[in-house]
């Protein structure tokens, strides 16, 4: 069954914070990853998630700045490579 | 003494590593901010200013303390002054030779400030932070919390580990290590004198041209999702280029990488290391061409995010703080037969560090001196700063003598802006 963005953004969001996040902070998916410091090893973690828990793989070449620059981008990215 | 907080198993870890370096007559597990102040700035003002300072005095009474069979703690003790020495008329061969030295420790403190005139009536100040105390993150904030912008803790809130999930981390990663650690890899630390020199330091900034010339680069050979992989393979390569002209043919290279554990979208807290490492092996035939090095990265690293090594290895150096420091090294020495890794490597990120004043002095430029873990006795650093790409390298000369290290930095720089 297709996923909805908005379904793998809240789970992303969910994992992002109960993972990686300090408890005070609030996650907005529109918002850079860069300014909740979130670097490339977690969004590497991240691309992985999608991969293990929606069988969405991300194809190498779309793994660009634009599509990594915040969350909401990488679940656009992921909706578009759902097969 | 007032318990302060636990020490991390990274904490502890560092310790270990200090005792490793002090070994070598080398100062120890220190890293060091140095900013070279205005001609115009005030240095016995400054030196009151900070006497005075809050987040200095805390530092300053800060020690740790070892009381096996308990985990080591972090205790404030009875109020110990700052450590701020200031120095005149000093040559540049004596201020490096006086900085370098500079050894901060549990009897003295674990921070130092040198604030040095020199004979050429440049100023400068040096603060020198031990690594079981501070984690790069923390450096940072602590040079900003002298600067009185840093409103975060002191310490990170602790989060055990339960006893059976750091029974089984310590048997996995003791298992993983044992079965990659070997004597056969490539090392550029030669001979086993008993004392080696100061460490030096050598830099390359690279223009913004050129470094987006570098991404570029780093994306063709395969690195995706930032350009870390990339990096490391050009100073793996150039590592063993330098092996291969002292007629020694490595069949690999190992080494780690810090990866932090904090949380993220805070500064988080002052005091205490949350990091844990990812490991890396590269073949002589991987290290052919950058994109096969890359490549091989690549893969590992996907293998270590799935089984979570970061996460196991951090429980393993939690478990480790119950062993003594002497029982720990040997245990580490046999791992990898002393040699412990080919070099090391650390990307710092963007830097934080732009100050423009520093307690009310003038900051002219900034220079940062990380560790350098003898073995390997050779340890890159890398930081962005204005889209720039500004790489460190710390070493000691009986890893890499200075004549090879002017070739070393040929070497890489042309391996970074060609990928070939």
């Amino acid at each position: 069954m297709a996923v909805t963005k908005e379904h793998l953004i809240e789970r992303i969001s969910d994992y992002l914070t109960k993972r990686f996040l300090a408890s005070e902070v609030v996650f907005n998916p529109k918002i850079a990853f860069a300014d909740f410091g979130i670097d490339s090893m977690t969004v590497v973690e991240l691309v992985m998630y999608i991969e293990e828990e929606f069988s969405i793989v991300i194809p190498a070449d779309q793994l660009t700045g634009d599509n990594l620059a915040s969350l909401e981008a990488l679940a656009n990215c992921a909706i578009q490579n759902q097969a | 003494m007032t318990k302060l907080a636990n020490l991390s198993g990274s904490d502890y870890f560092h310790l270990l590593i200090d005792r490793k370096i002090k070994r070598f007559g080398l100062a120890g597990n220190i890293s060091r901010v140095h900013l070279q102040l205005d001609s115009s700035a005030d240095l016995p003002a400054l030196k009151r200013t900070l006497r005075a300072n809050p987040t200095l005095k805390k530092a300053a009474n800060i020690q740790y303390r070892l009381s096996w069979p308990f985990v080591p703690k972090w205790v404030k003790t009875e109020s110990r002054e700052s450590r701020i020495v200031l120095s005149e008329r000093l040559t540049t061969k004596d201020f490096k030779t006086q900085i370098h030295n500079r050894k901060v420790d549990n009897e003295k403190g674990l921070v130092c400030v040198d604030l040095c005139t020199l004979q050429n009536g440049t100023k400068h100040v040096v603060v020198s932070m031990h690594h079981a105390l501070f984690d790069h993150q923390g450096m940072m904030n602590f040079i900003h919390a002298l600067n009185g912008n840093f409103d975060g803790s002191d310490f990170a809130r602790s989060e055990s580990t339960g006893f059976w999930k750091s029974f089984m981390n310590f048997g996995a990663m003791t298992i993983y290590m044992l079965n990659r650690g070997s004597s056969n890899l490539g090392s550029l630390l030669r001979g086993k004198q008993s004392k080696y020199g100061l460490p030096r330091y050598d830099s390359i900034r690279l223009s913004a041209e050129d470094s987006k010339a570098i991404e570029k680069n780093a994306w063709n050979a395969g690195s995706r999702i930032g350009t870390s992989a990339y990096l490391i393979s050009c100073v793996a390569r150039s590592v063993n280029n330098t092996l291969k002209k002292r007629g020694e043919n490595a069949p690999y290279l190992w080494f780690s990488t810090p990866h932090k554990q904090r949380k993220l979208g805070t500064k988080g807290h002052l005091f205490s290391n949350q990091l844990s490492f990812l490991f890396f092996k590269l073949t002589r035939t991987e290290l052919n061409s950058t994109t096969t090095s890359v490549e091989s990265m690549n893969k590992q690293l996907r293998v270590q995010i799935k089984e979570q090594i970061t996460e196991k290895y951090a429980g393993l150096m939690d478990a480790l703080r119950y062993v003594p420091l002497f029982l720990y090294e040997q245990m580490v020495n046999l791992s990898a037969k002393g040699k412990l890794a080919s070099f090391g490597f650390s990307d710092l990120g963007t830097d934080q560090l732009q100050l423009e004043l520093f307690c009310g002095q003038k900051v002219k430029s900034i220079f940062r001196y990380p560790p350098v873990p003898t073995p390997p006795g050779f340890n890159v650093a890398v930081l962005r700063s204005n889209e720039q790409f500004e790489f460190v390298f710390g070493y000691v000369d009986e890893a890499i003598s200075e004549s090879e290290m002017q070739q070393f930095k040929i070497e890489f720089k042309d391996h970074l802006l060609n990928n070939d």
